[in-house]
């Protein structure tokens, strides 16, 4: 029996008023699915509508028409409120500059979505704890991100993104600020994390990223290249 | 919620400059407030340290029109005391002249004499002794007195062996019974007190139109005010209609003895608290604008805390711990500022302003300090948060991204409007009491204020018992004191205008007669011949009093203008008799007019004024007026010897410039016209500061509009008029809103103004157009910044 895959998205639009009765699109028409355990790439080129479509999965975004489904949940019949909690639940967030609070620690950094969801002093610490050690970034726990380097900062950009045990991460040019080398070490980490099961949707221009994923979508001037 | 204390604490750390013109904007701001409603809290809000407080209730006589308040007859008093029953105790008191001799230098003290159940009604215990018991208020066994504790220990030295003693008051033995408790009467500077012991003509019918006496009483507890003003109420129409003589026309008045006690100053010190208020609404204004500016510098930190899961309402939990955390910071220093400014506050502050005493920065004051604080914090803090929480992540997780500015930019020039609006309220009742601060200053007094120098002495009754004694001793002293060096001239009244009244009914000779209760009233003064041009009173028409106008010649008075012009409309008053009420049934002969003077004050009515000669109708307190050369401060050194040289045993009172007497008539009005010119001052500082700022912002985010136009051929003028013109809304906004608020709210401050217009024109007109300069001023640096945006370089930017 083939299950309902994590993300459904259904003549999906999003445009923005240019004057009256007349729109500019962004994306338009967009039907896609993504089962639960892909590393999906989407690529284009500037404008095509790649980081819409990211924030639409991410739920940043409201101002769309369409159907979204999220793990068999109907995202476009929820309130806001609604859509923050399951964003909440479902979703870890790498963004291409990190993104880091510059006024908190390593730690800090960490603790901070499991302090947004709630999460009991304890289990924040268990948590904070595990993720410094998996991710080997210990000894920089009391650091703060100005005193780390770029690809240690997008190191603890993903250990943030993945620390609430998100079944989604979305990677936008996460990295596209790094030295080839970090850039290798980081898309390894994705291979891995989607090897455990976390579903991953990444927006890259690298062909060699793009190539760590099992599937590429080719998005130009907001349609998806068939 | 400690993570976010810890955060907010970091990011004060992080950014000290823009923490410490909060804190420093919040200090001054709550520093003022905090200072204005110590001085509230200890005046008007605090129940006076009496047991049951509220239960003491003064109580006055009125005859309205003529006196809305009038002190009450020993009869009128003694018959509220035995037919009515609302009163646990009653009492009556009045100021006694009182001279100590044998205790070193002689003193002229402050002395009251009361009725038997005086400190029952204040419900307070001598801490040392015992107080009075009705037997002792007596004529002839009330020679016994109780010491306040500053006079006990100023004297005495605090020796508790004191009770018991005779101490020798007005040349005479009173036995010391007991000391007040240390703040008792210390708002008067009260000395001692002594029983009243009522003589027999002071209670005969005729008594009953000498009204002297103050009267408090302690409610029972089962008796409520309106009930005991009921009572008395029909008391006194009882009385009118057995009295019609003395008590027809005449009413009460009665009040809580802490409202009655601050009823002067009440209004002048919520309009301050309020002009304080408004100060530091400007200053949360300026501080949510700076807020504001850093929520669009925030925008990305927020926009990451959103995608990591934060709700709204946490970052406005978080934005506003921050804000919160800002305010107690501003509140603690403000405190710390505020035990200064209190101190400055009470230098300034008349000498008339009551409980000066109970005005203290103590714990009420510290909570409601801590409570402005976090509601300061909330306030400034609250539109921005709620603004900075909204964020479109999308657009704020971009690199540069500043952030929609939309909202924030309406916000930013509503709270300039805000700005505008208050100050304009601060500055035009500033500028009302100003103006009205002028026009008093400018009223004639009747009077020479400068290089006068007034004398105060009170013989003592046994040793002065005699009219002709009493002359005596003041022929003495003038002539002593008009040779010093300096001195110009030397004359004395027994009633000295601003400090004490005489009101008296008199008739008219040749008049058809009139119910005494009928009788119209004069200010009344026994003056030696010189006291005219000791003081500086110009003679109008007649004669002054001369050395001729003595005891045995013919009875002369002179009247003032007021009373020449009101009584004698048609005729001449010069020849005509008249005759006042008191002392012995004398026709006078009218001598001489003279010029009004201000009886009660620059800003009061001028009252009809009667003079007679002080050798034919003497008095034991006398009011010494020396006309000098200037020299009045070299003169204060030799007047007491002078004295003593007359009789060495007879106690100097206050040697007082005339000028400072007048001075503090309006010490009231000036101490709230300064405060509410600085206030005012440093609103208008604050706005131009706002002002300033949101301009200078709003010129940051238009750069390159200015840079486009620029390229498109709009002229240096043309930017300057467009800054100009966007502030000059925001400002017109503020002044429109200002006018209406001043022009509704200026009516409280009716009662403060002297001969002004709550809604005056002209002082509406100058406030707002100063307002208006300035704000223009604030714009104009911003502005020309606008006008030297270098096209290329906007446009790169951009």
């Amino acid at each position: 029996m083939k299950l309902d895959p994590l993300i459904k998205l259904s003549h999906v639009e999003r445009s923005y008023p240019l004057g009256k009765q007349q729109f500019f699109y962004v994306l338009r028409d967009i039907n896609l699915e993504v089962e639960e355990g892909d590393f999906v790439s989407v690529m284009g080129p500037s404008g095509a509508g790649k980081s819409t479509l990211l924030h639409l999965l991410g739920m940043h975004d409201f101002g769309w028409t369409g159907e979204y489904y999220l793990d068999e949940t109907a995202v476009h019949r929820l309130k806001p409120k609604e859509r923050t909690q399951l964003r909440n639940e479902q979703i870890g967030f790498v963004f291409q500059n990190y993104n880091l609070l510059d006024d908190l620690t390593v730690y800090e950094n960490l603790d901070i979505p499991l302090s947004y969801r709630r999460y009991s002093k304890s289990e924040r610490t268990a948590l904070v704890a595990d993720t410094l050690d998996r991710f080997s970034i210990v000894a920089k726990k009391d650091l703060y991100p100005r005193q780390l380097s770029g690809g240690q900062q997008q190191l603890v950009s993903i250990a943030r993104a993945i620390i609430a045990k998100p079944k989604l991460i979305l990677a936008d040019e996460p990295t596209g600020n790094l030295h080839s080398s970090q850039a290798e070490e980081i898309m390894k980490l994705f291979q891995r994390l989607n090897s455990e099961g976390t579903t991953i949707i990444q927006v890259t221009h690298s062909e060699t990223n793009a190539a760590y994923g099992n599937r590429t979508i080719q998005l130009r001037d907001g349609w998806i290249l068939k | 919620m400690l993570s976010d204390l810890r955060y907010a604490f970091r990011q004060l750390y992080k950014n000290p400059g823009f923490a410490a013109v909060v804190i420093l904007t919040l200090a001054l701001g709550i520093d003022a407030c905090t200072a204005i409603f110590s001085v509230v809290d200890g005046v008007l809000l605090r129940p006076l340290d009496y047991p049951q407080p509220e239960r003491i209730i003064a109580i006055r006589e009125t005859n309205v029109p003529k006196f809305p308040e009038f002190s009450v007859s020993p009869p009128n008093y003694l018959d509220w005391d035995k037919q009515t029953k609302s009163w646990q105790y009653l009492a009556a008191y009045t100021g006694a002249q009182i001279n100590l001799t044998g205790q070193g230098e002689p003193q002229r003290l402050i002395g009251v004499k009361v009725t038997a159940h005086y400190f029952d009604v204040y419900g307070i215990q001598p801490v040392l002794g015992r107080r009075f018991v009705p037997e002792e208020d007596v004529d002839g066994k009330n020679h016994v007195v109780v010491l306040s504790y500053p006079f006990w220990q100023r004297v005495f030295g605090g020796n508790k062996k004191v009770i018991g003693r005779a101490i020798q008051l007005n040349g005479e033995p009173y036995t010391v019974l007991g000391v007040t408790p240390p703040q008792f009467g210390q708002a008067s500077k009260v000395d001692t007190w002594m029983p009243m012991g009522f003589k027999a003509d002071e209670l005969t019918t005729d008594a009953r139109g000498g009204h002297y006496l103050s009267v408090i009483g302690r409610l029972r507890p089962d008796a409520t005010l309106a009930q005991a003003r009921a009572e008395l109420e029909v008391l006194a129409a009882q009385l009118a209609r057995h009295y019609p003589d003395s008590n027809k026309g005449w009413g009460i008045t009665m009040a809580r003895i802490l409202d009655y006690s601050v009823r002067d100053v009440r209004a002048i010190l919520y309009t301050l608290l309020a002009a304080v208020g408004c100060v530091l609404l400007i200053a949360c204004a300026n501080i949510a604008n700076l807020l504001l500016a850093r929520a669009t510098a925030r925008h990305r930190e927020i926009s990451i805390r959103t995608a990591l899961g934060a709700s709204r309402l946490r970052l406005v939990r978080q934005l506003l711990t921050e804000s919160i955390l800002l305010a107690l910071a501003g509140g603690a220093a403000g405190v710390v500022l505020a035990r200064w400014g209190l101190d400055l506050l009470l230098v300034l502050a008349p000498s008339t302003l009551p409980r000066t005493n109970d005005i203290q920065l103590n714990s009420g004051v510290l909570i409601f300090a801590l409570c402005l604080s976090v509601l300061t914090g909330v306030i400034f803090g609250i539109a921005p948060a709620l603004l900075g929480a909204h964020t479109d992540v999308q657009e704020g997780l971009k690199q540069g991204a500043r952030g929609s500015t939309d909202a924030r930019g309406r916000l930013r020039g509503a709270l300039v409007i805000a700005e505008v609006a208050f100050a304009l309220v601060l500055l035009g009742g500033a500028g009302l009491l100003a103006r009205s601060f002028m026009r008093l200053t400018t009223v004639d007094p009747g009077f020479v204020p400068e290089h006068a120098t007034v004398l105060r002495l009170a013989l003592p009754e046994k040793k002065y018992e005699k009219p002709k004694q009493q002359v005596a001793f003041t022929d003495a002293l003038l002539a002593r004191l008009r040779v010093l060096p300096g001195v110009k001239a030397a004359g004395l009244t027994h009633s000295l205008p601003l400090t004490s009244d005489w009101v008296l009914g008199f008739k008219i000779a040749g008049r058809p007669e009139i119910p005494p209760s009928d009788l119209p009233s004069t200010n009344y003064y026994s003056v030696t011949p010189e006291y005219f041009r000791a003081m500086g009173i110009r003679l109008i028409r007649g004669r002054l009093f001369n050395e001729h106008d003595d005891a045995h010649a013919p009875r002369v008075a002179i009247i003032n203008e007021t009373l020449a012009r009101q009584f004698f409309p048609n005729e001449d008053p010069l020849g005509k008799r008249i005759l006042v009420t008191d002392g012995p049934d004398v026709w006078r002969q009218i001598v001489g007019i003279v010029a009004d003077i201000k009886q009660y004050g620059l800003g009061q009515a001028t009252t009809s004024q009667t003079y007679e000669p002080y050798a034919q109708y003497p008095f034991r307190s006398l009011n010494v007026v020396l006309r000098t050369n200037g020299s009045d401060a070299a003169l204060t050194g030799v007047l007491r010897p002078a004295v003593y040289a007359v009789d060495k045993d007879q106690p100097v009172g206050t040697i007082q410039p005339l000028e400072e007497i007048l001075g503090a008539t309006l010490a009231k009005q000036r101490f709230a016209m300064v405060l509410l010119l600085v206030f005012s001052g440093v609103a208008l500082l604050i706005a131009a500061v706002g002002i300033y700022g949101v301009m200078a912002y709003s010129v940051v985010q238009r750069t390159s509009e200015f840079g486009i136009r620029m390229a498109l051929g709009a002229q240096r003028g043309d930017v300057l008029r467009l800054v100009l013109s966007s502030a000059g809304k925001l400002v017109a906004a503020g002044l429109l809103i200002g006018l209406v608020t001043t022009f509704v709210t200026s009516r409280v401050m009716g009662s403060m103004l002297f001969q002004t217009n709550a809604h005056d024109p002209v002082t509406f007109s100058l406030t707002t157009l100063l307002l208006a300069a300035v704000a223009l001023a604030a714009c104009l640096l911003p502005a020309r910044r606008a006008t030297r945006v270098n096209p290329i370089e906007a446009l790169r930017t951009e």
